[in-house]
């Protein structure tokens, strides 16, 4: 009990702390969709070809996936808080599945584009407009700094998930599975945005 | 066991939102259909933050962080849509 006592623990700061550090994150892409913007008001045709030629499929299919990987993600809390530890261990490996199952699509869906000649500097491209340029290079920027982000995620995952097999992330003690949920969120919640503005956009 | 249902109940909004924003795309509705893309993608957020996120349970300090950045992220995209607008 003595041990217990001298534990030092705040996860009130921690919770706070996770927040701090996401909204940094918010504006870091928000800066990038600034930039989106104000190249797609001055380009709108060149960003209207460049959209066409995306995979609408791929892209609507990872949403689907991102989306359910979020609704797993707080199952795995819920039923932790539960003291449901096997039921909160197979949401867990579902989220982390279904990270995984979206970078395998990210992965066919730039090898295409690469296949096709359109890759940042390539000769395919340069010889395009202006806009499609920029089109392009904003979509391999954003698409593989949010892909960036989902690699971190699901390496972040498994680690709460080895930390709960080992007991270390308890029902009372359960702010790393909730921060590291909270980081898988706000990936949701930054695709979000992304797919309606390099999917969707005619 | 609310907060299972809540949990299906907006996972299930958040996949017909997917389908709508589709739909309004396919439509090609012009210039309406880049508004309606972003006013879905803000409820679709909306629901992640609070919901998912729980920031509607979270402490008013978290909640006015958010809004701040919020804010900041508005004066931003503002000042420079006045910007290359009027130049």
């Amino acid at each position: 009990m003595s041990t217990a006592l001298l534990e030092h623990r705040d996860d009130a700061g921690a919770k706070i702390g996770m927040w701090l550090f996401l909204l940094t994150e918010l504006l870091l892409f928000g800066g990038l969709f600034v930039l989106y913007s104000v190249y797609r008001f001055r380009h709108p045709g060149e960003f209207h070809d460049g959209a066409m030629e995306l995979n609408l499929i791929l892209g609507s299919v990872n949403t689907l996936i991102l989306l359910t990987s979020s609704f797993t993600m707080v199952l795995s809390i819920a039923f932790l808080r539960l003291v449901k530890r096997g039921a909160s261990l197979l949401a867990l490996a579902m989220t982390i599945l279904l990270g995984l199952l979206f970078l395998v699509n990210k992965y066919f869906e730039w090898s295409a584009k690469i296949n096709h000649g359109i890759f940042p500097n390539s000769p395919e491209l340069l010889a395009r407009s202006h806009g499609e340029i920029l089109f392009f290079g904003l979509y391999y920027v954003m698409t593989g700094l949010h892909g960036l982000h989902v690699v971190i995620g699901v390496l972040l995952l498994s680690i709460v998930m080895v930390w709960m097999v080992r007991g270390k992330i308890t029902p009372d003690r359960d702010i790393f599975l909730e921060n590291a949920g909270l980081y898988w969120h706000l990936i949701d919640l930054i695709w979000i945005y992304l797919f309606p503005l390099f999917y969707l956009i005619t | 066991m609310t907060s299972f249902n809540t949990y299906i109940i907006v996972w299930l909004g958040l996949l017909n939102l997917t389908g709508l924003t589709i739909a309004v795309t396919v439509l090609h509705l012009g210039r309406w259909s880049v508004l309606g893309a972003i006013v879905i993608a803000s409820v679709k957020s909306f629901l992640v933050l609070n919901e998912f996120m729980h920031l509607k349970h979270e402490k008013n300090m978290i909640k006015w962080m958010f809004l701040v950045t919020l804010a900041c992220l508005t004066v931003f995209i503002g000042l420079t849509f006045f910007d290359i607008a009027f130049r």
